[in-house]
């Protein structure tokens, strides 16, 4: 059976729309919040959007948890990975039991925590993993000089094992971190370690040597298997988006991959709720002074915001009041004014009008059914009806027919033909007047002079019209067949003489 | 389906003025538009409802008078099974061109009520041949005729009709008393028979129940009666019902005749106990009796083959050569061996048809049949169809078709048929006659 599709009508749907236009007016303008900070959702400079798409394009199931509700590995699954980078917000206990307890539904359950501070700490607590995030910044020599105190800076050099290759990374105000089974990374030539939130200005003593502190360590239990660096910015877009990005990427990913079983069906998701949000409407607002806090106005790339922004505009609960009372207004108005008010009732009719016909059928002439035609059909059809109308010429021809019809007829009757006008006056003197007997002598006479000249055997006499010749002739014709008995009009008439001659082969006879 | 009708915008147009009145005048106008649209919407679906119950519409016939010339009444009963009456639909009975309705009317305004029938009655000048009355168009409206059915809705079969040509008794009776007067039914040679031929001396193994007796008691002398022998004649009529047969005045085109003349002589012949076949052949196809009949049965059988004709104006000259060639194969599949009467009831036609129709009987005629071809001139026929004031102008303008037909039977003598150019008068004495002296020979 075919399947038919039906469209729903553009008044149903004009409906729907406008039903749904009010639903959405009704619940307020939308609250766009753009994510800052190292969120997987800010694609700004100081986002972790690139690593995110690298891990999308690596694996399969990669999503984002913009809330940690929203975290639902499947059961069964071989390898589950969670990551945190640098949560602005620390995690509580009871958020960090409760991702371990989704983790739960792995075989391999992994954490990757990338924090300088204690934040994420939570996770590896509950987790019972002896690793932590030491909280403190890792400064190194800026200006070495042999006497007087020495400039430092956060910028530190660290070496990471990926394998058995040695990879150097920048780190930018990288924690030491304490604890966990195996060291992959260390920062080199450490001078000072300073909790986190000292003074800007750090200055160590010129005595101070320079050491190796831990910036990433291998952390395991029976339940969970852990990474931890002590740096998060080296995940960055803007690292990611540097032209040393292989060595980072290279780095980083070779640990998830680890974390991952080396397994392309692996879990991840990246937390990306422990991140503030912007208003773009605010940012964007000229009495707001985060448009002139550097690190707001690139946590989040211009046209996000603008195109956050210009949603919230064509959103109905932007508009649809105001365009409301404009109409409202716009129709006050003209009702209250008549030339435009009876053009404004007019339309309106024509419109309801066409509206409702248009809605009740289509329209159609209201005729009788045609009747059922009948049909006489003659061969002659043409000649009969020309005949009825008056609608006909005789012309020499038709005179021709003439004489020989009569002409067949006078012999058939009395024997004598047209060609003999003495023995024709002779038959009919018996049978009509005396008077008339001249008339159809000439008659005759005529008849074969203009028979003649029909055949164009002669040229006289002048004949001006046909037509009115063979009628004068017809009328005296009738005349002269009357008095033998015959009639060109009668219904058994010339064709049976003429049939005589056509009536059986001689073989029969 | 439903569609507006031009009365339709009128009623609308006068509710929404009323409905926008109250919607910025006064309020009572509202009630009144939308009452008046409400009105209009129900009256929508009633038609609509109408229609459903038009398409769910039984329909039955009842044909009577078969019989050309007479009256043939044809009876539709419509019936509604539906609880929904239809108050107004228009119906119109389609029918076969070639029939003259003379009572009743070809469309009618009816009203059928539910759970019930009603009945629509026409009657016919009955024609011979075959024709077809329906189906029934129907169109519905509402009450108000605001709306109706998109198209007209067929109803019901077209019934099927053959009309009988109807022999004169009074020419089968002129016939026989003709056939006899001229004694021509006899064979004139002795033989097995009823009629009394004469007297011979009696020879060893005739009858003892032929010798007359009373010759011998005075003359005694045995002498036996000998009867005339009877004689069966193979008649086979065959009738062409191409176009130009089937044109002319209502009733006497030259098929209507032949058929008319076939049916006459059937009679007299099978009385006679004579054999006859009819095959008939139209630009479609070719009809005829399954066989060779004797008595009523031949009679019968040549009134059904040639109701079977059906009008067809439609069809050229090649259709009209193809189904000869058709009907002479009936004829030759029919025909016993013996000498057969072959009688072609045909009308004059193109140079191709005349060779076709030359050929034809030549290879008739060396399986020792006669054949005879019965030309109707078309003009003697169409002249009835003529009022009396114009036939002697018609008889004028049509004396070369005239001609033509005469020259096509001339023709065709040429090429050594036997040619009967005829009108619509005294064919059947002519048939007899030839057929009787066939007979003798």
């Amino acid at each position: 059976m075919a399947r038919v599709a039906r469209a729903v009508s553009t008044t149903l749907t004009a409906l729907l729309v406008l039903v749904a236009i009010i639903g959405m007016a009704e619940r307020g303008p939308p609250s766009f919040k753009v994510p800052t900070g190292p969120s997987p959702l800010n694609v700004g400079e100081l986002g972790t959007f690139d690593f995110y798409q690298a891990l999308r394009s690596k694996y399969r199931q990669v999503l984002p948890a913009a809330s940690l509700s929203e975290v639902e590995y499947p059961r069964g699954a071989e390898y589950c990975l969670f990551i945190t980078i640098s949560p602005d917000k620390p995690y509580t206990k009871e958020e960090a039991i409760a991702v371990l307890e989704k983790l739960r539904n792995c075989k391999n359950k992994a954490l990757l925590v990338a924090d300088e501070y204690t934040t994420s700490n939570a996770l590896l607590e509950a987790a019972n993993l002896t690793s932590r995030v030491a909280g403190s910044t890792c400064y190194s020599p800026k200006n070495l000089t042999q006497q007087g105190p020495v400039e430092v800076t956060p910028y530190v050099e660290a070496v990471f094992r990926v394998g058995g290759e040695a990879v150097r990374l920048l780190l930018d105000i990288a924690s030491r971190v304490e604890g966990g089974k195996e060291v992959l990374g260390y920062a080199e030539n450490v001078l000072v370690e300073v909790p986190s939130g000292a003074p800007s200005l750090i200055v160590a003593s010129p005595r101070a040597l320079p050491r190796e502190v831990p910036v990433a360590v291998y952390d395991y239990n029976s339940d969970y298997r852990a990474v931890v660096i002590g740096d998060g910015s080296i995940f960055l877009n803007q690292v990611f988006r540097s032209r040393y990005a292989s060595n980072y990427s290279k780095v980083l990913l070779y640990y998830v991959d680890y974390l991952c079983g080396f397994s392309s069906d692996c879990v991840i998701y990246v937390d990306a709720s422990k991140y503030e949000s912007v208003d773009p409407e605010e940012l964007l607002a000229e009495s707001s002074d985060k448009l002139r806090d550097p690190s707001r106005l690139f946590s989040a790339d211009v046209f996000t915001l603008v195109a956050a922004y210009i949603a919230k505009l064509l959103h109905p609960s932007t508009w649809l009041m105001p365009v409301l009372n404009l109409t409202n207004s716009l129709i006050s108005q003209v009702l209250a004014t008549p030339p435009y008010s009876y053009v404004a009732v007019l339309v309106l009719v024509m419109l309801t009008y066409g509206y409702v016909v248009g809605r009740i059928g289509e329209s159609a002439r209201d005729e009788r059914l045609s009747e059922q035609k009948e049909l006489e059909a003659y061969l002659t059809a043409d000649l009969i009806s020309a005949i009825a109308s008056g609608r006909y010429r005789f012309d020499r021809g038709d005179f021709a027919s003439l004489y020989e019809i009569v002409n067949t007829h006078l012999r058939h009757s009395c024997g004598v033909g047209l060609e003999d006008p003495d023995s024709l006056v002779r038959v009919l003197s018996g049978r009509v007047e005396p008077g008339k007997l001249g008339k159809y002598r000439k008659y005759a006479e005529k008849m074969n002079k203009l028979y003649q000249k029909a055949l164009g055997k002669k040229r006289l006499p002048l004949i001006l019209s046909w037509h009115r010749t063979t009628e004068k002739f017809m009328k005296i014709s009738e005349e002269v067949l009357s008095a033998v008995g015959a009639s060109l009009a009668e219904e058994r008439g010339y064709e049976y003489i003429a049939m005589k001659g056509v009536r059986i082969d001689s073989s029969y006879s | 389906m439903i569609v507006v009708t031009h009365r339709a915008p009128a009623v609308v147009l006068l509710s929404v003025v009323l409905l926008i009145a109250g919607i910025l005048r006064e309020p009572s106008a509202l009630f009144a538009g939308a009452a008046l649209l409400l009105f209009t919407a129900a009256l929508r679906g009633y038609a609509a409802l109408e229609v459903q119950v038009a398409s769910k519409l039984k329909v039955s016939h009842r044909v009577e008078g078969l019989v050309e010339g007479g009256d043939l009444v044809y009876e539709a009963i419509i019936e509604n099974k539906s609880l929904i009456p239809i108050i107004t639909a228009e119906v119109a009975v389609e029918y076969s061109p070639h029939l003259k309705l003379v009572k009743g009317s070809r469309a009618a305004l009816v009203v059928i009520p539910p759970r019930s029938f009603i009945k629509y009655k026409m009657v016919f000048k009955a024609r011979t041949g075959t024709h077809y009355i329906g189906p029934l168009k129907l169109v519905v409206r509402d009450p108000l005729g605001l709306f109706k059915s998109a198209e007209a809705l067929t109803i019901g079969e077209p019934a099927r009709v053959e009309v009988k040509p109807k022999a004169s008794e009074a020419v089968v009776r002129r016939l026989l008393s003709y056939a006899r007067s001229s004694g021509l039914t006899r064979s004139r040679k002795p033989g097995s028979g009823v009629e009394f031929y004469d007297t011979r001396d009696y020879v060893p193994g005739d009858e003892l129940r032929s010798i007359e007796w009373k010759k011998l008691a005075y003359m005694n002398k045995l002498v036996v009666k000998e009867y005339e022998r009877e004689t069966h004649q193979a008649v086979i009529f065959v009738v062409d019902a191409t176009p130009p047969m089937l044109h002319g005045p209502y009733g006497s085109t030259p098929f209507e005749h032949s058929a008319r003349v076939v049916s006459s002589m059937a009679m007299y012949l099978g009385k006679r106990g004579d054999l006859v076949a009819v095959v008939a052949y139209n630009s479609e196809g070719v009809v005829s009796t399954e066989k060779l009949y004797r008595g009523k049965r031949a009679y019968y059988e040549a009134l059904r083959a040639l109701s079977k004709v059906e009008y067809r104006l439609e069809g050229g000259d090649e259709a009209r050569i193809a189904q000869l060639v058709n009907a002479v194969k009936k004829v030759v599949k029919i025909m016993p061996r013996e000498r057969n009467a072959i009688f072609i009831f045909t009308t004059s036609g193109s140079k191709a048809y005349l060779e076709y129709m030359a050929y034809i009987i030549s290879r008739l005629k060396a399986l020792n049949c006669s054949v005879y071809v019965v030309v109707p001139i078309i003009t003697a026929y169409e002249i009835k169809g003529v009022a009396p004031w114009a036939r002697s102008v018609y008889r004028v303008k049509a004396l070369k078709m005239t001609k033509e037909g005469l020259e096509f039977a001339r023709n065709l003598r040429r090429l050594g048929a036997s040619v009967i150019a005829v009108g619509p008068e005294h064919i059947p004495q002519l048939i007899v006659s030839i057929v009787e002296a066939s007979a003798a020979r």
